[in-house]
């Protein structure tokens, strides 16, 4: 429950509160009807609403102080008491009730972090301000207090004032008691600009007289626009609140009558219902993109780690083999040496096998060396072609295995600013799949490795093969971790070069060619 | 394995050098090798001559060793297989026995262990061959019991005393006699408890 995480507001907070409703309902006491609180413009409830929603529905009886006060204070007892307590009592009820149908019902959150909660409030707001209207005007006119024909325009008044007051000041408040996610209100040029934009468009309505000033209402969205555009409701809801304080100000400067300004707050509730969901929209996509871009960083940050130990696994199997061959040879060596029919020639091919295998181990070694020194990115200008030439020496064996034919057509590229070790590591895994890939081709298997220029600042490296290419339902899947064609396979070897691709800067992509495919990457040109 | 006849190892593993150094090693320790670098290889040579034991890599590049070792199965070739497996492939290892592997060898291997394995997976196919070989000569010699005869010995593996036997088939004890030392002639076994064990561990008697 909201109530349970709501803290008790402090005495200071309470008699700031009902002050403030006071000083709020005396500056905006303009064009009423009758001497009530019926006016186009009231912020009051504005403020309560926000004091509920922050502070619990159950700090309902101090509306009821602060609306009593404001009537005896700024309009100097307009009503018999009883009457005057009825009507604050029913303002705080009626609020009270808007705020509980809200957090309760509604289960609208008071931060206004998605667009669905600004919504709810706004049309919650609309629909609970005409019911408030009716049971307000009605209790004054059924006093006899306010004239029966008054009783429409009180409603229209009262309704459209007190909305306006909700829907600009409320989510204003609410927005700058945030704990997290809070605007910054550092003056910053963009913030200047804005509110010169504001002031350019209320002087465009108000002062520059281009004709009529209903017709050019429309000018004013455009700064709330550009505002909710560009910090979300962050931006907009004060936006929003700077027109209405603009609005309110021209209004009583160039002193218009009570039509023209019920005119103007129409518009007005329409440019703040408007700033209000476009900021949220807008808020809420950034707040999906971040939550986003923090899942895409964690799944990285567990690939690499994925990365290492699937690179530790492939190369204790990699030492494996000449480990067990090189054991067999001397035992063998070992065995002939005990024979003395044994031939010399024989047993001295066996020890020069045993010195291949100890060559190959040593390599596996220092390519484990390598990946563990490179924990951290070693960028290093480097010649493509030695990157080329580098990652096929690594396959080779494997591809004569597999009679495939390891094509490097000489490119005239300059070299590039890359970590060496992993770039080789996604050039290997690249021609790794190829080398797979043809095995369901009976002749004729070609791999290709080019290095060409691709755009300003860019190298294009592409391992093509002539295989049988990647059926369509899984080309969407295939940079997906865990997604893989092959029997032993982790499926994380394109997510990992996806990985590292992107950690340069770079792209790493797939291209369907006639046969066969094509997977390319870009690194950056080395200054 | 009979004496003068070399133990017939198939060396399946995609690694060259370990395939050759084993071959070597094995040779050399008197084993016939036949070498296969590749699972489709071997299985395309499985039949043609009986091998007494299987080396057969766990990680290969195409067909694994636990795909090898089904196919062998599918075809009823009972061949003791010893899988050669890395560190670590504890899941791989553990299916690998529960299917019906002899044993296992992780990489890299101790020489007198990997000796060790490989002779009692011969040994066990020596004995196999034994027992067929038991089998075939016991159904020739069954072959040679008249019909009178087989009909003494199911009586006899019913457990029947002779003289209800004697009253079964309308004859003399003394007939039932000379019948059962005529089928214990003829199945070279010298007493009437051998024959019985014989002829239950051939499949005779327990219908």
């Amino acid at each position: 429950m909201p109530e349970e995480r709501t803290p008790a507001p402090s005495a200071a907070i309470v008699v700031g509160y009902v002050l403030a409703y006071v000083a709020l309902d005396w500056v905006s006491y303009i064009d009423p009807i009758g001497a009530f609180a019926i006016t186009p413009w009231n912020p009051p409830p504005g403020l309560s609403l926000a004091f509920l929603l922050r502070y619990g529905v159950r700090r309902g009886g101090w509306l009821f102080v602060a609306a009593l006060a404001a009537d005896i204070v700024v309009r100097g007892t307009p009503a018999p008491l009883p009457v005057l307590v009825a009507a604050s009592l029913l303002l705080a009820v009626g609020y009270t009730a808007l705020a509980a149908l809200l957090t309760r019902v509604l289960r609208m959150r008071p931060d206004l972090l998605s667009l669905r909660d600004t919504a709810v409030f706004v049309v919650a707001c609309g629909l609970t301000c005409g019911v408030i209207a009716f049971a307000f005007v009605s209790l004054f006119a059924g006093s006899g207090l306010l004239p029966v024909q008054e009783l429409g325009s009180g409603i229209v008044q009262f309704w459209i004032g007190d909305l306006i007051g909700i829907v600009v000041t409320t989510p204003a408040l609410l927005v700058a008691t945030r704990t997290r996610d809070r605007p910054s209100f550092a003056p910053a040029p963009a913030v200047l600009a804005e509110a010169l934009a504001i002031a350019l468009a209320l002087w465009i309505v108000f002062g520059a007289r281009f004709g009529d000033e209903p017709k050019l209402f429309y000018v004013l969205f455009l700064p709330v626009i550009w505002i909710a555009m560009r910090h979300g409701i962050e931006g907009s809801v004060f936006g929003a609140l700077a027109v209405q304080l603009g609005l309110i100000a021209a209004i009583v400067f160039t002193r218009r009558g009570a039509g023209a300004v019920l005119d103007f707050q129409f518009v007005m509730l329409v440019i703040a219902a408007t700033g209000l969901l476009l900021g949220a929209a807008v808020s809420e996509r950034r707040l999906i993109e971040r939550q986003l871009r923090d899942k895409q960083e964690k799944l990285d940050r567990s690939l690499r780690l994925a990365g290492a130990s699937e690179l530790a696994s492939a190369l204790a199997h990699e030492l494996n083999q000449p480990l067990s061959a090189i054991t067999a040879y001397v035992r063998a060596c070992e065995m002939m040496l005990a024979n003395p029919a044994a031939g010399t020639a024989e047993i001295k091919t066996t020890m020069n096998k045993v010195i291949g295998e100890a060559n190959r181990a040593s390599r596996v070694v220092r390519r484990l060396r390598d990946f563990f020194r490179s924990g951290t990115v070693q960028i290093e200008t480097v010649a493509p072609s030695l990157l080329v030439h580098e990652a096929c020496a690594t396959i080779r064996e494997r591809a004569d295995r597999n009679q495939v034919t390891l094509e490097t057509p000489p490119g005239v590229v300059r070299p590039v600013a890359v970590d060496r070790v992993q770039i080789e590591a996604v050039l290997h895994n690249l021609l790794a799949n190829a080398v797979d890939a043809l095995e369901a081709r009976s002749d004729d298997r070609v791999v290709r490795v080019t290095a060409a220029p691709d755009g300003p600042g860019f190298v294009r490296i592409a391992v093509e093969d002539n295989g049988p290419g990647i059926s369509p339902e899984i080309a969407d899947a295939l940079f997906d971790p865990f997604v893989t064609t092959k029997a032993s396979g982790t499926g994380l070897g394109l997510a990992i070069s996806r990985s590292i691709v992107d950690a340069h800067g770079g792209r790493l992509w797939h291209e369907a060619l006639a046969p066969g495919s094509a997977f390319c990457f870009t690194v950056p040109e080395a200054q | 394995m009979t004496p003068g006849h070399a133990a017939l190892i198939a060396l399946v593993d995609d690694d060259e050098a370990v395939r050759d150094s084993l071959a070597l090693l094995l040779r050399l320790h008197g084993f016939a090798t036949r070498e296969f670098a590749s699972g489709e290889a071997f299985l395309e040579w499985a039949g043609t001559e009986p091998a007494d034991c299987v080396l057969l890599d766990l990680r290969m590049a195409t067909l694994s060793g636990l795909d090898v070792q089904a196919e062998l199965a599918r075809r009823r070739l009972g061949w003791p297989i010893v899988m050669l497996t890395a560190h670590g492939d504890v899941a791989t290892t553990r299916a690998a026995l529960k299917a019906g592997a002899f044993d296992f060898i992780e990489k890299p291997f101790d020489d007198e262990v990997l000796l060790q394995t490989i002779r009692a997976a011969t040994q066990r196919s020596a004995e196999r061959r034994t027992q067929a070989e038991r089998e075939a000569r016991f159904a020739r010699d069954l072959e040679r019991l008249t019909a009178r005869e087989r009909e003494v010995l199911g009586h006899v593996l019913a457990g029947r005393h002779n003289r209800e036997i004697a009253v079964l088939l309308d004859i003399s004890p003394r007939t039932v006699e000379v019948y059962k030392a005529r089928i214990m002639d003829k199945l070279n076994v010298d007493r009437l408890p051998d024959l019985v064990r014989l002829a239950l561990e051939m499949g005779l008697g327990r219908e």
